[in-house]
């Protein structure tokens, strides 16, 4: 191979000769590769729409105008060589983009199905990732997997929907859901890039650069809608223990799947606990727990329900946080008090959300933040000394949720754990409920279990205190 | 002179603006707040009635017409004395802090809205700045803000300010700093709320952040190289805070201002750049100094709660003095951390200058027609590889800045120079796809090959449109 060029070195793997499969095991192409090479393709599409922006960009300026009338030969020579430039077939297609003008070209060709360089070359980094993802979950490889994966790749909708319909007919509606679940991100982008709507196509890009999309993938809405979908400026109030959740706390401990049992106790309808911990360093800590999403509603009285997963997971200042914080200024915390967060599904999205609190991660000092099921990886600490310990199954579909999958070009920080593993005892949304991360981390994965408990040694010490406060968005 | 002798008695009250100037002067303030106010005047080439133009014009009428002493200005955001020179407001200000009357300054935004400012602290000594001094401290942040530029060369400010609030932290609290940016987020947020209520919370928390740091500071830092007084850590946080407020302004601010003076070849090196650059552009380009008591300067009595109000972005051609308060701190009496942060911005822009070649793409200006005001967060400057050395190769995917951005307003050489850079890195993803094809991984199975074939396809694809963009781009240039 000749010598890849400049930083796209470090993405490609070592030279390979065919590889010499085993027996009976069919060869296939490496992930690796396939990884490297949509990266690479991902960078060039990327590169491809920001010449065309910039082509256009030219075109419709008003300097560009203005200068047209003081050297009309220089302008029209120009014009037609950026128009060139930018519909020609073998080049760019139709590559116009950006601006009033460039974004009704662009829409003018989404609609009539043109696939110009950019998205020609996006697809198949998608395509790429798709069936580099495939490698390692073979159930994507399956004829029927395989079917729908084509038929996205293709922009062939009403075959993909057919496809998906025999696949929940196989497998049902949750283990289809989970045999997907990997390369979702990979097949709502590629429905944003080949649909008719115009609108939704940052998704994509977004997912193609490997950032964190800030719009839905179906109608192009941005996250900050959800705001108004989420509003409250938060509550909390002291709450007393029933005799279960009392039962539970009692035998609590510094231990993560105590945690994981007590999130589980303390149920999905707004109750959260503020535990302080008397530490075998003499120090007084606190330990803040909070459970997920309540699936009965669309949306309830308090910040657990399915608006405010949403919501959490794509924005950070949210019901659940501010009513988070009212907690926390009402339990009269002090200023600089050491606090670790464990939540789990939106507890741990709202776990992460609060450490990215400038104000809160200021006031106090975040040690730790624990989740469990969330799909975190698009958020970052405020406080860069904050341990974030990411408890993920993979045959879960939730943490899939942040655009990270197995073949996205982007990574978690080097200082996070991420403790992740593929139980298959249940399918979704089985495999998502504490109770299955807790039964998991007790029996065959003690080993991580041990693992976050060592991190966690500072909180080892007497509870003091064990108080459940109840969340409301107003 | 005290206070005690009565000055209103003995000395004279300062001119007062007459009623046109300062509903002139009011409503070029309030036209800052409104946008494309000086879209018309711009369209015809008349710049004294721009904003800024209307403004500048005025401060030197109220010069030539009061003799240049300084005049009372009532105005629809507050009623202040403006010294008219350099030599003047530092005597005023001097005289007041004599006094023991001045109060801490706030900054004033050209609509004015006023903003907290970090609050002068004394260093208690001179830094030592040698020429490269502090370069090798700053060169790898430096460095990797350099390769976080975008696809098409061009700098993100909020990355370009994150990396400058890095080589800051670095510099100033030590090694140890370089990564807490919620250190550089409580700063600027403690510096925004000064003067508020809510400005005891923020320093407390400021000072449990930098405690640590404080407690065994790094030797190679500023803030191992203050006098040690056995006051502890907790006192030299203040002005360790202070330093870092301002370092980080001078690092992200000035030194990218400090680099488009270069782009246009108005000025010949890093220093005489930055030195140009806080001229013209000081980060406090206004500041309004709040008097507690009356007090005498020279003939000129100023009475208990006057606002002396010092802007010297505000008629940069006006005095070429370099005295009045630091651009950088708004300290009356000068700041030795803002001497430092200087010296920090001069080895940045060093730094940068040796490493790429910077390229203004937005505002459009030359070295002859300099703009008033250049705001360094509008401010748009690519890098390029310096002479002899290969295209822009990066690979930008997975990078904060690697999705396109908009790209609008700009002057067509500009957008040549945009397009020619974007041309370059489509061959060079020409090149890197059909040595990806080469691989031998792709041999294994059908799927392999069809990619492989793809790839191909997309290099070919890639080398056409760098043809297609580069000849449009030269036409861009002209």
């Amino acid at each position: 191979m000749t010598q890849v060029v400049d930083g796209t070195t470090g993405h490609v793997p070592a030279q390979q000769g065919p590889q010499g499969a085993g027996p009976g095991a069919p060869e296939r192409t490496d992930a690796e590769l396939l990884i490297a090479a949509s990266i690479l393709l991902a960078d060039a599409a990327l590169t491809a729409k920001q010449a065309g922006a910039e082509l256009t960009g030219a075109l419709s300026s008003g300097r560009f105008v203005l200068d047209a009338l003081r050297r009309p030969g220089w302008a029209l020579g120009t014009a037609v060589s950026c128009v060139k430039a930018l519909t020609s077939p073998a080049g760019l297609g139709f590559g116009a983009n950006g601006g009033l003008l460039g974004e009704l070209a662009r829409m003018a060709g989404s609609v009539t199905y043109r696939r110009p360089a950019k998205v020609a070359m996006a697809v198949d980094a998608f395509a790429m990732r798709i069936r580099a993802v495939a490698v390692e979950h073979p159930n994507l490889d399956s004829p029927l997997a395989r079917r729908l994966t084509d038929a996205m790749v293709g922009g062939n909708r009403l075959e993909a929907l057919r496809a998906m319909y025999a696949l929940v007919e196989r497998l049902g509606v949750t283990r289809a859901l989970t045999t997907v679940s990997p390369v979702i991100m990979e097949l709502l982008a590629l429905s944003g890039l080949l649909d008719e709507n115009p609108v939704n196509d940052d998704f994509s890009w977004v997912t193609l650069a490997g950032g964190v999309p800030t719009t839905d993938p179906f109608l192009g809405l941005p996250s900050s809608l959800l705001g108004y979908l989420n509003p409250g400026p938060g509550r909390a109030e002291r709450a007393d223990a029933d005799s279960i959740l009392e039962k539970v706390l009692g035998t609590s401990r510094n231990d993560i799947v105590s945690y994981v049992n007590d999130i589980g106790a303390l149920g999905n309808h707004g109750l959260v606990l503020l535990r302080r911990v008397a530490c075998a360093d003499g120090q007084q800590r606190y330990v803040l727990l909070l459970p997920g999403t309540s699936f009965g509603l669309l949306s309830n009285s308090t910040p657990q329900d399915l608006v405010g997963a949403f919501d959490g997971l794509l924005r950070t200042d949210t019901t659940y946080t501010r009513a988070v914080k009212q907690l926390l200024l009402r339990s009269g915390l002090p200023a600089g008090s050491e606090l670790m967060i464990v939540g789990h599904s939106l507890g741990g999205l709202t776990a992460m959300n609060l450490a990215m609190d400038v104000d809160v991660a200021s006031t106090y000092r975040i040690t730790h933040v624990i989740t469990v099921g969330s799909p975190i990886d698009g958020k970052r600490p405020a406080d860069h000394t904050t341990q974030v310990i990411s408890l993920v199954n993979k045959h879960d579909v939730i943490p899939m949720l942040d655009g990270r999958g197995p073949a996205s070009p982007n990574d978690i920080p080097d200082s996070w754990v991420e403790l992740s593993w593929l139980d298959e005892s249940y399918d979704y949304p089985l495999s998502h409920a504490p109770q299955a991360y807790s039964d998991t981390l007790r029996g065959e994965l003690t080993t991580y279990r041990d693992q976050v408990n060592k991190l966690i040694t500072a909180y080892d010490g007497e509870v003091i205190g064990n108080q459940p406060y109840m969340l409301r968005d107003k | 002179m005290t206070t005690a002798e009565s000055p209103a008695t003995t000395a004279r009250r300062p001119a007062t603006a007459r009623a046109l100037e300062n509903a002139v002067f009011s409503a070029a303030m309030l036209a800052h707040r409104l946008p494309w106010t000086d879209a018309p005047a711009r369209a015809l080439g008349l710049d004294a009635l721009t904003r800024d133009g209307v403004r500048s014009g005025l401060l030197a009428h109220l010069r030539r017409t009061r003799s240049g002493r300084p005049v009372r200005l009532r105005t629809a955001f507050g009623t202040f004395l403006v010294p008219q020179s350099g030599a003047d407001a530092a005597g005023l200000l001097a005289a007041a802090d004599e006094a023991g009357v001045l109060g801490a300054p706030c900054g004033l935004t050209p609509g004015g809205l006023r903003y907290g400012l970090s609050p002068h602290v004394p260093l208690g000594r001179e830094v030592a700045v040698e020429p490269g001094q502090w370069a090798a401290l700053l060169a790898q942040d430096v460095d990797a803000a350099i390769a976080a530029r975008r696809g098409d060369g061009t700098l993100d400010w909020d990355g370009w300010r994150r990396g400058m609030a890095r080589v800051a932290r670095r510099v100033v609290v030590g090694a140890a700093a370089a990564e807490d940016t919620l250190l550089s987020e409580v700063a600027a947020r403690a510096s925004a709320e000064s003067g508020s209520r809510s400005y005891g919370a923020r320093t407390a928390a400021l000072g449990r952040r930098l405690a640590p740091y404080l407690a065994d500071p790094d030797p190679s830092s500023l803030a191992g190289c203050l006098p040690a007084d056995g006051a502890g850590p907790q006192a030299a946080g203040p002005a360790v805070a202070h330093a870092l407020a301002v370092v980080e302004g001078a690092a992200a601010g000035t030194a990218l201002q400090a680099l488009a003076l270069l782009a246009v070849g108005s000025v010949a090196g890093p220093g005489e750049a930055v030195g140009e650059a806080l001229r013209r552009y000081p980060a406090v380009g206004a500041a309004v100094y709040p008097v507690g008591g009356a007090f005498v300067w020279e003939d000129l009595a100023v009475e208990y709660g006057t606002e002396i109000l010092w802007a010297p972005a505000w008629a940069p051609e006006e005095d070429r003095s370099g005295q009045g308060p630091s651009g950088l701190c708004g300290a009356p009496s000068g700041c030795a951390a803002a001497r430092f942060a200087e010296h920090v911005a001069q080895e940045v822009v060093r730094r940068v200058t040796a490493a790429v070649h910077p390229v203004l793409i937005s505002p459009s200006f030359g070295a002859d027609r300099l703009p008033d005001a250049l705001d360094p967060s509008t401010l748009l400057v690519a890098f390029r590889e310096a002479d002899g050395l290969i295209a822009d190769g990066r690979v930008t995917v997975g990078m904060p800045a690697a999705v396109p951005v908009t790209v609008h307003g700009f002057t067509p050489a500009a957008y040549g120079a945009l397009a020619h850079a974007s041309a370059d890195r489509l061959e060079r993803h020409a090149e890197s796809l059909a040595a990806c094809a080469g691989n031998g991984g792709w041999d294994t199975d059908e799927a392999g090959e069809r990619f492989r074939m793809t790839l191909l396809g997309h290099s070919e694809r890639c080398a056409r449109a760098a043809g297609d963009v580069r000849r449009a781009a030269k036409r861009l240039a002209g």
